[in-house]
């Protein structure tokens, strides 16, 4: 049961990663069920010791909500990773302001969703969540080396497709 | 000896991911290879842009519904624990400059007090931006951040806003400008972090301390200053003077933390160039930055400055509750570590 201090932390931790969380959750089924993840991760924190893991939240949160995106995943039998919506895509953003920064970032972000589906994971990961290498190892289960290959791989890829020009014109742009 | 650009220590390189000998082994190997030293600097570019698309904000977040279904279980559980009863989200951004100071002071204890994480700190004030919390979006209205975005930037100071976000336009004749404002503090803070890292006991530390420390140390810094008065002072194009006793509110920052980087050339930095750039810029009633000059300060940095500032975004100064134009300076600061 949380006192008002751990309510308060924990509010903290929605408030830091619901965004990250979801968007690493979308990778494998859509907004509706991913929001169902994001909110039966943060009941899941609510209910742990925080002492336990205070040191280790951002990993243990993407633990728990990767464990659930598996068990959903199953339980639908939806093997194939991105379903039913263009979640990557920023759906929701109108076009009304920074329309040409907004160009560049459906470019960007259309490339991250054609990445190799691990190579997007630790993508998530790193720039989303802000983790080390060593807690998306954590999360992964993979070697600390290995998200570093992915990783490397992952910005060579979005490099390629973006085009050096392009790269330069989002430069620019921002 | 060459570097091959299928070397994935580039990339942990620029994502400061190499420990002390790793790293000073790369950069050895680099020192030789310009085409290693090329692909590096590509390599952070993309990275630089693939962070600021997937931390910009979005209207990404969990539905109303499943919020107030989290909060009502959350508080059923909490009832009569805490007495003071949960805090309760915050909806919307309201700017009110008078609160600003006690604000920023509770976040910036945050790290240290509760946490021992400033990393968290540092995201977590990007994020309950991001969730809209009208707490966080206080904060970021005083508070000019920049990221070293290059190389392997470990310290990143942000100066928050003199205290009152109000000035009181000078009088016709009076001279130099009669802002009330005091000199600003500054919090430094390590990389991405939080508060004075001094201030932190060694016993408070944590891993994520120590992990951060490992990351990045023996990097460079590089510091925003404000300068209001002379802001004010130079205020150009506003409501002729004779007329404006009525209060300006100064610009405020608006946006995330990382829409105040600035770079901290390449070049410039393996030159070991240091130094204070003063850029001024006009702030128009739309709250986007023109006419940006750089006034004082090393040539070499001046490029970065002017990219930076560019692209910043502030809310209008008003007057007379109409949004004016407004001219404003900055100092950043360029520092090198050992």
């Amino acid at each position: 049961m949380p006192t008002a201090a751990e309510l308060e932390w924990i509010q903290e931790a929605l408030a830091r990663y619901e965004q990250p969380l979801l968007r690493f959750a979308m990778q494998w089924v859509g907004r509706a069920h991913a929001e169902d993840i994001v909110q039966d991760t943060f009941l899941a924190l609510c209910k742990a010791q925080r002492a336990e893991i205070e040191q280790r939240l951002a990993p243990w949160l993407f633990v728990v909500c990767r464990n659930r995106a598996r068990d959903l995943l199953r339980e639908h039998r939806r093997l194939s990773p991105l379903d039913d919506e263009k979640h990557m895509t920023n759906p929701d953003s109108g076009p009304s302001h920074h329309a040409e920064r907004k160009q560049s970032i459906g470019r960007v972000q259309a490339v991250i969703e054609r990445l190799p589906v691990k190579q997007r994971e630790v993508l998530i990961l790193k720039f989303s969540a802000g983790m080390s290498y060593r807690e998306i190892a954590e999360v992964t289960e993979l070697s600390v080396d290995h998200v570093g290959v992915l990783l490397h791989f992952a910005i060579k890829g979005i490099r390629k497709h973006l085009g050096e020009s392009a790269v330069e014109e989002c430069a620019s742009t921002r | 000896m060459t570097t091959s650009d299928e070397d994935p220590r580039l990339t942990a390189y620029a994502l400061h991911e190499l420990a002390d000998e790793e790293q000073e082994q790369l950069e050895a190997e680099l020192a030789g290879d310009a085409a290693a030293r090329n692909e590096l600097r590509e390599i952070a570019r993309v990275a630089a842009l693939i962070e600021r698309e997937l931390v910009m904000p979005t209207e990404l977040g969990l539905s109303a519904h499943h919020k107030s279904e989290l909060e009502g279980t959350w508080r059923e559980r909490s009832a009569g624990v805490g007495g003071a009863g949960a805090p309760s989200p915050a909806s919307g951004r309201e700017l009110n400059g008078s609160a600003t100071d006690v604000l920023f002071e509770d976040f910036a204890s945050v790290p240290s007090r509760r946490h021992g994480s400033r990393r968290f700190a540092k995201s977590l004030m990007v994020a309950t931006l991001l969730y809209g919390s009208a707490a966080s979006a206080l904060v970021m209205t005083t508070v000019t951040l920049c990221k070293v975005v290059e190389e392997r930037p470990t310290q990143v100071e942000f100066v928050p806003a003199p205290a009152p976000a109000r000035a009181v336009a000078p009088p016709p004749s009076s001279g130099p400008s009669s802002v009330l404002a005091p000199g600003p503090r500054i919090c430094k803070m390590k990389r991405t972090g939080l508060g004075p890292p001094h201030e932190v006991p060694e016993a408070e530390r944590t891993q994520f301390d120590n992990a951060l420390d490992d990351e990045g140390e023996g990097g460079s810094e590089v510091q925003v200053q404000r300068a209001t008065s002379r802001a004010i002072e130079s205020r150009a194009d506003a409501a002729p003077r004779h007329t404006s006793t009525e209060l300006i509110v100064a610009p405020q920052e608006l946006g995330r933390l990382d829409d105040y980087r600035v770079k901290y050339p390449t070049v410039a930095r393996r030159k070991g160039i240091e130094g204070k750039v003063v850029v001024s810029f006009v702030v128009l009633e739309n709250g986007t930055v023109t006419d940006v000059k750089a006034v004082s300060g090393p040539p070499e940095l001046f490029e970065s400055v002017l990219r930076a500032v560019r692209t910043w975004r502030f809310t209008p100064a008003h007057q007379g509750g109409k949004p004016i134009r407004y001219t404003m300076t900055r100092t950043v600061v360029f520092r090198l570590e050992d």
